[in-house]
């Protein structure tokens, strides 16, 4: 029978880890951005797997640091050289993003935590600087680092979301680390977004499951 | 047969006191947690008049608090999402960037930016084209970083970006160990009674 001094002794011994919570500061913008970074990260590794070499880039030089925006940001905005990445496939040209805003079909502004879209529009969105179209955009991804269940409105307001984004919009996810009893059924009518729920490195097969869905729909686009 | 010599509510008091010692952070974060509660599928049943229909029964949604059992599963997980997740994160999107190579531009085009604010600290005149004249850092691991402090705010107090630091796969490894060695110490569920046979 377990006692409360194993008790004691199983608490302590994870407080004084060297990674244990005397070592953590917890700076929960900074998690969920990192939570950001780690979808960005999985989109290059779905690009890597179809024979293609993505590359970072910044807005203004190489980008080092690669910087992700602290907040929603414009696409042309030089305050900082933040980072995307670019890309080809099969002659379409692509650029990876994070935080960036758009202008839904309505004419309302949207703020992508993660999004693939063409090139040529980004491109020009940094010219002439500007907010570029929602229909420039291939895939679009919320991401939500959580520690508890998730909220409910998160994805009632992606998919209000993806509706202004129109049908140029090919990939739509809700990506989390948590999940929620009632999304899954919320998310199953067509044309809303895929619920990429419990998508966390803790589980390597959801990890899979997003790089193929993504790769298998890029490749379905360019080929045609 | 108990399995513990203590119950879930001595078990989640001494592990919050803990944590609190170590982290009023994280102590916050579990007890937000915690105080979400959850939902339940609650069952009603209605009972007609003498000589009608037979007894019906209801279903409908309730939120209700976490039993003491429930909220130390919770209290776990929590810690677990931030102290072995979020580190798993960062590690597992340097992993990636690794992989992938930073684009040298080739050339730089002027281009003229007449509505541009004059506090934008980077060189307004210039736009990087597509094409790359080499590609750098492949295979070598990149410096990321999450800006501190956004292009909006009012009064800007010069926040520096913050980097990722990776965290050694060992050392998560150990830590998830300790995890599960936690987790039958505060594991108070019910165990199954079946039939042997």
């Amino acid at each position: 029978m377990a006692t409360l001094t194993d008790l004691q002794n199983a608490i302590d011994a994870l407080l004084h880890h060297p990674a244990g919570p005397g070592s953590y500061q917890l700076v929960q913008p900074v998690e969920e951005k990192a939570y950001e970074a780690y979808v960005f990260g999985l989109c290059l590794r779905a690009v890597r797997e179809l024979g293609v070499q993505p590359l970072l880039r910044g807005i203004a030089a190489i980008p080092t640091p690669f910087v992700f925006r602290g907040a929603p940001g414009q696409i042309h905005s030089r305050y900082k050289n933040y980072g995307y990445a670019s890309f080809t496939l099969n002659r379409h040209e692509f650029e990876i993003h994070a935080g960036v805003e758009f202008v839904g079909t309505s004419g309302m502004t949207h703020e992508l935590d993660v999004c693939i879209m063409r090139a040529d529009a980004a491109q020009e969105c940094r010219r002439q600087p500007n907010d570029p179209p929602s229909s420039s955009v291939f895939g679009a991804w919320e991401c939500k680092f959580y520690d508890q269940s998730l909220d409910k409105h998160l994805a009632r307001a992606f998919v209000g979301l993806v509706d202004d984004f129109g049908s140029n919009l090919r990939l739509a996810g809700f990506c989390s680390n948590r999940t929620h009893s009632q999304m899954r059924e919320y998310f199953r009518p067509q044309r809303r977004p895929y619920p990429h729920l419990l998508l966390t490195p803790l589980d390597p097969t959801s990890e899979t499951r997003f790089v193929g869905v993504l790769s298998a729909e890029l490749k379905k686009m360019t080929a045609a | 047969m108990p399995n513990h010599d203590y119950t879930a509510k001595d078990a989640l008091d001494l592990l919050i006191a803990k944590i609190e010692s170590a982290s009023p952070a994280l102590a916050t974060q579990i007890r937000a947690a915690i105080d979400a509660g959850k939902d339940i599928q609650a069952e009603e049943t209605i009972i007609p008049g003498i000589g009608r229909k037979p007894a019906k029964k209801r279903y409908y949604r309730k939120h209700i608090p976490y039993t003491d059992a429930e909220a130390l599963h919770v209290a776990i997980s929590v810690l677990e999402s931030h102290l072995v997740e979020s580190r798993m994160m960062v590690n597992a999107a340097q992993e990636q960037f690794k992989q992938v190579g930073l684009a040298s531009p080739k050339k730089l085009k002027t281009v003229s930016q007449q509505s541009i604010p004059a506090q934008d600290s980077l060189e307004l005149d210039m736009e990087l084209t597509d094409e790359v004249a080499e590609v750098l850092g492949l295979a070598e691991p990149k410096d990321i970083a999450i800006e501190g402090e956004p292009e909006t705010v009012q009064e800007k107090k010069n926040l520096p970006d913050v980097r990722f630091v990776s965290v050694d796969d060992n050392q998560l490894k150990t830590l998830r160990e300790f995890f599960e060695k936690l987790k039958p110490l505060t594991d108070f569920k019910e165990p199954k009674h079946g039939n042997a046979n």
